[in-house]
């Protein structure tokens, strides 16, 4: 049987600085991944860039990205409160 | 100087800050503990989605109780292990998000240095033999040698797991301790229980396996008849766990010739154990410290605190992009630069 791959590619337009502090913030967690899973991050512009690849498991994937955008809204919520500054 | 500290291993989400300043002062600390429903586990992904949902709000509050901004923040330490991975993780991007984005140091702390540092810090222990009871750990430790020594632990489940896994088997939601204590006081009659000591090292699996079997047997009585057994098995299984942990305790006590015995962690909140400390460590011509209630179980304050005492001792300075989480970070392989 054949096998499956998946290559998901998301571009985020946050801001240079706003960028760059949640690329810093997530790079670090993308150890020990799975074999069938690829994770590669980083900026350009104002933007980050992220590019999953995955063989034969949509829900590896599905879940990757889940995380990966809840650690987004995260980030940008923590560094967007005007409070602390 | 002034650190804020973010706990995310398990069940609690928590921000404190704290400062080395005026003899040491928690400024505020804050948290939000996630609740499994009645009957279940924790789940590592729900609990890091109650973690991530009430970050911010958890921030806001420590900032507002300590009347300080972002800029008065020295540094900013985190719980990296030992822990759930999806709630280490949360923890993590919190503290690399504000570390980078402001432009303060970041210092990733052992979840059970913390709870032992801060314990000492809040109860004015000297050098203690500690025990640290709660659902992540069962352990019993010394420091020698700039580091914190384990002298003895389980074997299998901590204190924790078996009262979450006994309380989750008469359909309580975790944790599942205070019930425990709860049904525990309402009866007086001892049911016999397998003791399982090695050494210095307990097991607690045969009397989850035991409690659980006594209930079941039990299943057909009738709701007050069933709760009365249940009393029973909570009275007998705190009991038989706590008297394995005393024994051990009094061993340690003994055989290092410490007259300080210090109980930190969530199960150190449960006054049975408390009372069977007491009378241990006087049959010892020993002193027991007690971590105060509101910070016996996970906090922000014991990972701020310890990492003013990290900071401090090492002046470490390690990049937003070489931070971690470890899930299996053992207490006893962390150097403890700031002690003698």
């Amino acid at each position: 049987m054949s096998q499956i791959e998946i290559e998901i590619n998301l571009n985020l337009k946050l801001g240079v600085k706003e960028s760059k502090t949640i690329l810093e913030s997530l790079t670090p967690d993308n150890v020990n991944l799975p074999e069938n899973l690829e994770i590669v991050m980083y900026n350009r512009r104002d933007s980050l860039i992220i590019k999953i690849k995955a063989i034969d498991s949509i829900e590896t994937v599905t879940n990757t990205i889940d995380e990966i955008l809840n650690h987004i809204s995260l980030a940008k919520k923590v560094i967007s409160n005007n409070d602390r500054s | 100087m002034k650190c804020l500290g973010i706990e995310s291993t398990a069940h609690t989400f928590s921000c404190s800050i704290v400062s080395n300043e005026e003899n040491n002062k928690i400024l505020s600390e804050a948290r939000s503990i996630y609740k499994p429903p009645e009957g279940s586990g924790i789940h590592p992904r729900d609990a890091s989605r109650n973690h991530m949902n009430n970050a911010e709000k958890i921030l806001r509050i420590v900032f507002e109780q300590a009347n300080v901004s972002i800029k008065d923040i020295d540094i900013v330490a985190y719980s990296a292990g030992p822990g759930l991975g999806p709630c280490l993780r949360v923890g993590a991007v919190v503290a690399r998000a504000i570390a980078s984005f402001y432009n303060k140091p970041i210092v990733p702390i052992n979840h059970a240095v913390g709870h032992v540092e801060l314990g000492i810090m809040l109860t004015g222990a000297n050098n203690p033999l500690v025990l640290l009871v709660s659902g992540g750990h069962t352990m019993i430790l010394i420091f020698s040698n700039k580091r914190w020594r384990i002298f003895g632990e389980t074997l299998d489940i901590t204190i924790g797991q078996l009262f979450d896994q006994f309380g989750r088997s008469i359909g309580l939601s975790s944790p599942c301790g205070n019930m425990i204590e709860k049904f525990a006081k309402l009866s007086d009659k001892y049911i016999q229980m397998p003791i399982i000591i090695k050494g210095n090292d307990v097991s607690f699996s045969g009397l989850l396996t035991r409690a659980k079997s006594i209930v079941s047997k039990n299943s057909i009585l009738k709701n007050e008849t069933k709760q009365e057994k249940i009393n029973e098995v909570c009275f007998s299984l705190q009991e038989t766990a706590f008297a394995m942990l005393t024994e051990t305790v009094e061993r340690g006590m003994s055989f290092t010739g410490k007259k300080e015995v210090l109980i930190v962690g969530g199960v150190s909140a449960n006054q049975r154990l408390l009372e069977m400390l007491e009378k241990a460590t006087e049959r010892q011509n020993g002193r027991l410290y007690k971590c105060p209630y509101n910070y016996a179980g996970d906090n922000g304050a014991q990972i701020a605190w310890t990492g003013i005492m990290d900071y401090i001792s090492t002046k470490r300075v390690i990049t937003v992009e070489n931070t971690f989480v470890r899930q299996g970070w053992r207490i006893n392989t962390v150097d403890i630069n700031w002690r003698n």
